[in-house]
């Protein structure tokens, strides 16, 4: 069986989450979902587990995604590397430099085209 | 002998007497013509009657006054009177003679009383205050020679220093006027209330903004203490600045409402300071006002237009949420789907058909809002069914939750209502979609409708987050939003609620909320059975 590229999506919409493990599951990716950013941190840190990338939503309750980020980057893990696409529907720029500067990798807005999505997805790890 | 020596003695005190009687009565003309002088306030009159006077005593042709300029020292021609024409005695006059003459100080008679060709006699009379030289007279007369006598030259002197006090008094009169009517112009131009008060509260200055801003009818006259001026809070502000100020020297500006006439009311800032004489002894206080009511409707509306850029990104937000998850799945029912996988297409349909309707919550709100704000909002009453509406709505919502409960608790015979039943829904679909929003960690919705008296009474219990209780009373507000960044990062418009409480009012009804912070909120809306 070929081997099956994990891609952490944390995001607080139920929704969003299903399509996006519908889609990337569709195009040969392992899904796993996170509904938060605490949940999200454990399983990437978690030693049991690899994932190759990050897709992460801003505005979550409890953490919000630059915090996730910068949590992530700042930590001694060897995951802190890895790479994170910031997925929201804040279309305000400075979010967009306030991901960049802590260390976002790229940057989509919602509504987004999975394509475009998938491209940068395949950027990374294809 | 003893004759002879009586006759001198008598002689001697006759001619004493006479002497001293003519003195006094020298004296008596002295001080009746300073008086003249001296009791003239304005320079053409002081000038007019000091020449009046020398011509009394000598009969000029003609008298012609230089004055020297206060600031500048130049001279120029003040006053003329008699036939002689002032250039001629500018050319008749060299400046050295008159420099000569200011410095003896003295009345000085230039024509030369031997010269047969002499046809007048001029002279020239310093007009010197003790302070500075003012100006000098130029006379002339006929050829008189017996009218000029020691006598005369003492009457003149003295006329001339009255009348060079005099000029001054009067430059130093017109000097306070001029800045009396400079100060009261710039007090007046100033927008601030201004007013000085002594230490025994009597009002000694006040401009006209502050009798418009303290209501007073018109100035008081000087000395009025403040107390008969103001009432009420402002009085009492006035005294507790008073004191402050003597006691301290400083005060923060304070803010007073006040309403200066009827239905008018405004936010007063005062702040004092205390007035000082020149040894810096304190002599008064002055109180600046400042009606506050601008600077508010400034702040006012710069909050308003902050909560509206605010509003148009939560807007936006609000919109691209259900957008992208139905782009999202459109995208791939079109793309990945395999067509016979029906359980899936379905599925992704009905996620699309249920997003569809929150972005139509959204866009009627819009619209509610547009129609409030253009005074367009109108109600369509019929009867409706309260409890049809509840479970119609939370049907919908049902559908779609899957970790908060929605509990339903009716009374027995509920009466119809006379309402608006969109409007209706949309309250219920606000509310009760807010008591699970603000459950972001599930929960349990409560729904009690019951009937009080002419009224039914309907309340939506959240086990959510609560409602701040400084923020309670602005929740219906229009674009408010809670602040709830610190805990839970809760999206919305800030619509809801305040379409909520208009379509309550509207249907003369009255909405309430109550809330505990961490234990959750209850919002109660109360609608009358029959239509008002």
């Amino acid at each position: 069986m070929k081997y099956k590229k994990t891609i952490l999506i944390i995001d607080d919409m139920k929704h969003i989450r299903d399509i996006l493990w519908f889609s990337l599951k569709h195009e040969g990716y392992k899904p796993i979902l996170m509904e938060n950013g605490p949940k999200g941190l454990e399983y990437l840190f978690d030693k049991k587990n690899h994932v190759e990338l990050i897709i992460l939503d801003v505005m979550m309750p409890e953490m919000d995604g630059f915090e996730v980020l910068e949590k992530i980057r700042t930590s001694n893990d060897p995951a802190s590397k890895t790479p994170v696409i910031m997925l929201t529907a804040k279309a305000q720029k400075d979010d967009v430099i306030k991901g960049m500067k802590r260390g976002a990798n790229g940057y989509i807005l919602k509504p987004y085209k999975f394509t475009d999505v998938l491209a940068k997805v395949e950027n990374f790890i294809g | 002998m003893k004759t002879t020596s009586l006759a001198k003695d008598r002689q001697f005190l006759t001619r004493t007497i006479s002497s001293l009687t003519d003195q006094v009565d020298l004296f008596e003309t002295f001080q009746d013509l300073s008086l003249k002088i001296i009791s003239r306030f304005d320079l053409d009159n002081i000038l007019k009657t000091f020449c009046v006077i020398i011509n009394e005593l000598m009969n000029y042709q003609s008298a012609t006054i230089f004055l020297f300029q206060e600031d500048r020292g130049k001279v120029y021609n003040a006053f003329q009177k008699g036939t002689v024409k002032k250039q001629d005695i500018k050319m008749l006059l060299d400046e050295k003679i008159i420099n000569w003459v200011m410095g003896k100080g003295k009345w000085t008679v230039i024509t030369d009383f031997q010269d047969e060709k002499a046809k007048h006699i001029i002279s020239i009379l310093p007009i010197k205050s003790p302070v500075r030289p003012v100006g000098y007279m130029v006379i002339i007369t006929d050829f008189e020679p017996s009218i000029y006598n020691r006598k005369l030259g003492s009457i003149l002197n003295f006329l001339a220093s009255q009348t060079a006090i005099a000029i001054e008094n009067q430059n130093l009169y017109a000097r306070i006027n001029n800045s009396n009517v400079y100060m009261t112009n710039m007090l007046e131009s100033i927008s601030n209330g201004i007013m000085a008060i002594d230490m025994n509260g009597g009002v000694t200055l006040i401009n006209t903004n502050a009798t418009a801003i303290l209501g007073i009818k018109e100035k008081p006259p000087a000395g009025r203490h403040y107390k008969h001026l103001v009432k009420g809070n402002l009085k009492q502000e006035l005294d507790k600045l008073f004191s402050a100020i003597i006691d301290k020297g400083f005060v923060n500006e304070s803010m007073v409402n006040h309403s200066p006439y009827k239905e008018v009311n405004i936010i007063v800032g005062i702040t004092a300071s205390l007035l000082t004489d020149s040894n810096k002894r304190i002599i008064g206080i002055i109180f600046i006002f400042r009606d506050m009511s601008a600077s508010k409707e400034i702040e006012r509306l710069t909050k308003l237009d902050k909560m509206k850029s605010e509003f148009v990104s939560n807007v936006s937000h609000e919109l691209r949420t259900p957008l992208s998850v139905i782009k999202a799945y459109s995208e791939a029912l079109l793309t990945q789907v395999e067509p016979e996988d029906h359980n899936t297409r379905e599925q992704f349909l009905s996620v699309i058909d249920n997003e569809t309707d929150r972005l139509g919550t959204i866009v009627s709100n819009l619209l509610d809002l547009s129609r409030i704000e253009s005074g367009k909002f109108a109600l369509d009453y019929t009867a409706v069914s309260l409890k049809d509406i509840v479970n119609s709505v939370i049907s919908v919502f049902k559908s779609k939750l899957d970790n908060i409960d929605i509990l339903t608790d009716f009374e027995k015979d509920l009466p119809m209502i006379e309402a608006d039943e969109e409007k209706i829904r949309e309250v219920l679909i606000n509310l009760i979609a807010n008591g699970i929003k603000f459950s972001p960690m599930g929960g349990t919705v409560n729904i009690v409708v019951e009937q009080q008296e002419s009224l039914v009474a309907c309340s939506i219990s959240d086990t959510g987050i609560g409602i701040p209780e400084d923020k309670i009373s602005h929740i219906f507000e229009k674009f408010f939003r809670v602040d709830n960044s610190d805990t839970y990062k809760i999206e919305g418009t800030g619509l809801g609620l305040s379409i909520v409480k208009h379509i309550i009012d509207s249907h003369k009804g009255e909405i309430t909320v109550d809330s505990i912070m961490g234990k959750g909120s209850v919002f109660t809306f109360y609608l009358p059975l029959k239509r008002s």
